[in-house]
């Protein structure tokens, strides 16, 4: 069932790629550019899920995670990650994100993280 | 995926911004190798390009990207120092990312695997060139260890229930799964919300180092049904088989949280596109439309003032209103930051000032200053040419400015300003400067000018002379320093823009170069003046002023006619004379003084009209191309033509 996303990357051609992805299934898809922006949107937005990149200039993905998390501890956060985060990404399952993906996307996967995550 | 082709343009961009950030965040890095931000800036840079990368397939961006992340990863982890080896290599992947990145189709073709067996092994790392090779540090391991405890830090702080059952669980990961040991945390986490975990197989630890294949077990206590567990640990992405089996007899203790999140339902429309990318050609022909426009309008405008039609008046009013807007929303959607050019060239002096074993420094400042596109492409070469000649030919050797009492290190700013309608760029070194005496000889020399004349010329003029065609043959390698190599051909290009240029020079202390710029080279913001039957415009960038003589002021020096003005020698030229056409014998004579390239001179003209922006035309035609002295025409309101004068090539 199509939700409300955010999309947190400061890479505006990330951003592209995954709401070309997300937004056909009827997916509302809204945009950060980067930490403090994916906060600020998130509190005003609500989103059912976040996709959240890990490295980005000022706020990065880890401490936006905390600030998402601390806000709303029930947040749907699926970090963006690349290969060799895996600590990384570790740290960001037990502050509180629920899933993650691995770049290059994977139409197909991202569609079933979505899925998977907004029930 | 559908077809990647409409990402391409986006990637291009982005790439380019990503390769600009890693090339400024290098060339700081050469000057201060522990800052933290600028590595991570670097960092950021290299990760983000190549997760970019990866998205289109160009594997081998992708693969060089990820050893400079890795190496830079490093550096941020204090295991190991940024020396200038590891500043060249990283300069050397970025040039072969740049090259890569300008045709990424093709990026297979380069033969990248030397450069990445350097940058591995400056980051001393054994392994071979592996791209799932992860990075792991002591410290982080340690870390985590210790705050790994199996009960989450959000559970537990509630008395905790007795009668629950205990479970043997053992999770297959899908054999696609890459962070395996991620993948496992987020297992345990969604399962801690269901009850505790007890115990795993292997440790936690061994989990988070990934050694195990592809399976491991938990043990959990928990008083949900087993269906449930299965179906929480199935809606995880990339498992492949879950087995749930009870464990031997103990009862434990467990936890139960269960999280409802209910999907927020309300939609709004999505938004819409903020920009648009437009071709140049496209808004060149819109410049151009706009300029017909205004041609009409003024005429339109005359021909109300001359049959006296105050009602039209009234409505070219408001058209002429409406057409001034038009035209300069248009060329503000034509306006580009300088910093476009500036940014390449810190990168263009480190390197020459390499190669020449100089040390320099280059200032940039006013990088913000907007310039028409056009006008930016015009001045890219001229300004390389004058940075390569302040490098080259200003600065010194470390060691010969040591011995003349400068800092070892030279300067070179470079800086743009707005003045009114135009653009201000001066390049100034504190390099050696020039010799006046030499210019004379040499200018003499090459038959450019004869021994009296150059006597004549002040230190100012005679540096100037290096702006004169055929000053430019002189040797490189001469004492005058090569300084006039090609000068000739930046002051042609600056002034067809109808810019101006002047050297202003002090021997053993440095040089300047002014380059004066019009906004845009579509409209010309002119002084209209008459000659004889014909009005002509000269670029208000070369006027200095006008003033009114009386024709006895005039004197002659050695055969040229000059006029005094507030102590100094003016020459001038009387355009009649000039253009053949015979003069009309009054005693008061107008003269426009006009600037060129460090000299002023003045210009007799009939009558002076006044300022007007004229659209350009260029001299496109066969038979007009190549004449000297006027850099294209204009039409004028009433319909007839005037040309506009180049005021370097007119003498």
């Amino acid at each position: 069932m199509p939700g409300k996303i955010l999309l947190v990357d400061d890479a505006a051609f990330m951003r592209m790629m995954l709401k070309k992805i997300l937004a056909p299934s009827g997916n509302e898809v809204l945009e950060a550019v980067d930490g403090s922006d994916g906060v600020a949107k998130y509190k005003e937005h609500k989103p059912n899920l976040v996709f959240l990149d890990i490295v980005m200039p000022n706020v990065d993905g880890i401490e936006c995670l905390k600030q998402i998390i601390a806000f709303d501890s029930n947040a749907k956060v699926v970090m963006c990650s690349s290969i060799g985060q895996q600590t990384v990404v570790n740290d960001a399952i037990k502050i509180g994100a629920r899933d993650f993906i691995i770049k290059p996307f994977d139409a197909a996967k991202v569609l079933e993280t979505v899925s998977k995550n907004i029930s | 995926m559908d077809d990647m082709s409409e990402y391409k343009e986006m990637y291009a961009v982005e790439a380019a911004e990503h390769l600009q950030s890693m090339n400024e965040a290098l060339l700081n890095l050469e000057k201060d190798p522990e800052n933290s931000e600028t590595i991570n800036v670097m960092f950021r840079a290299a990760h983000t390009l190549k997760g970019m990368s990866a998205t289109m397939g160009y594997t081998n961006i992708k693969e060089l990207t990820h050893e400079m992340e890795n190496l830079m990863d490093s550096v941020r982890k204090n295991e190991m120092k940024l020396d200038s080896a590891a500043i060249d290599i990283l300069f050397e992947g970025l040039d072969t990312l740049e090259k890569m990145a300008e045709n990424p189709e093709n990026c297979s073709q380069y033969d990248i695997s030397g450069l990445i067996k350097k940058i591995i092994l400056l980051s001393k790392r054994e392994a071979a060139a592996e791209t799932t090779g992860q990075v792991k540090t002591p410290e982080t391991t340690a870390a985590d260890v210790t705050n790994n405890s199996p009960k989450p830090d959000n559970i537990g702080q509630e008395k905790v229930e007795d009668g629950c059952t205990i479970l043997d669980i053992t999770v297959t990961l899908h054999e696609s799964c890459v962070l395996k040991s991620a993948r496992s945390t987020v297992v345990m986490r969604n399962l801690s919300e269901l009850g505790e975990i007890i115990e795993t197989h292997p440790s936690i630890k061994e989990i988070e180092d990934e050694k195990f294949d592809r399976e491991f077990k938990i043990v959990v206590s928990t008083k949900e049904d087993v269906a449930k567990l299965e179906k929480a640990i199935m809606k995880i992405s990339e498992i492949a088989k879950v087995e749930i089996k009870p464990h031997e007899g103990i009862q434990a203790k467990a936890k139960v949280e269960e999280k409802s999140c209910a999907p927020d339902s309300n939609k709004t429309a999505i938004k819409s596109v903020q920009s648009v990318r437009v071709s140049i050609e496209r808004l060149d022909s819109l410049m151009n439309l706009v300029g017909e426009l205004i041609i009409n309008k003024i005429r339109l405008m005359q021909l109300a003032t001359v049959h006296k039609l105050d009602v039209l008046e009234e409505t070219l009013a408001s058209l002429n209103r409406l057409t001034n807007e038009l035209q300069e929303e248009i060329m503000a959607s034509r306006m580009v930051p300088i910093e476009q050019i500036f940014n390449r060239f810190p990168r263009m002096v480190r390197d020459i000032a390499k190669k020449e074993e100089k040390e320099v420094e280059l200032i940039l400042e006013g990088g913000d200053i907007e310039l028409d596109r056009t006008v930016l492409d015009e001045i890219g070469d001229p300004l390389v040419h004058i940075l390569r000649n302040c490098v080259d030919h200003g600065i010194e050797s470390p060691e010969v400015r040591k011995q003349a009492g400068k800092n070892p290190k030279g300067t070179i700013r470079l800086i743009a300003r707005r003045e009114k309608n135009h653009v201000v760029i001066e390049a100034t070194d504190d390099g050696k400067g020039m010799d006046p005496q030499k210019f004379r000889e040499t200018a003499v020399k090459k038959g450019i000018v004869t021994q009296e004349e150059a006597a004549k010329l002040s230190d100012n003029e005679a540096i100037n002379l290096s702006f004169m065609p055929g000053f430019s043959t002189a040797d490189k390698v001469t004492d005058v320093s090569g300084r006039g190599v090609g000068m000739d051909v930046v002051r042609t290009k600056i002034g067809s823009m109808g810019g101006s240029i002047k050297l202003e020079s002090t021997k053993g202390a440095g040089t300047k170069i002014i380059l004066k710029l019009p906004l845009t080279v579509a409209i010309i913001h002119s002084l209209m003046v008459k000659v004889g039957n014909d009005v002509y415009a000269v670029p208000i960038a070369n006027v200095v002023r006008d003033l009114a003589i009386k024709k006895d002021q005039i004197k002659t020096i050695k055969g040229e006619e000059v006029i005094l003005i507030r102590g100094e020698v003016l020459p001038i030229v009387r355009l009649r004379k000039l253009f053949g056409i015979d003069s009309n014998g009054s005693e008061d004579l107008l003269v426009v003084v006009v600037e060129r390239g460090g000299g002023n001179i003045g210009l007799v003209v009939d009558q002076v009209i006044g300022q007007q922006e004229v659209i350009l035309k260029n001299l496109e035609n066969r038979i007009l191309k190549g004449v000297k002295g006027f850099s294209g025409a204009t039409i004028l309101g009433d319909g007839n033509v005037a040309l506009i004068l180049d005021v370097v090539t007119l003498l």
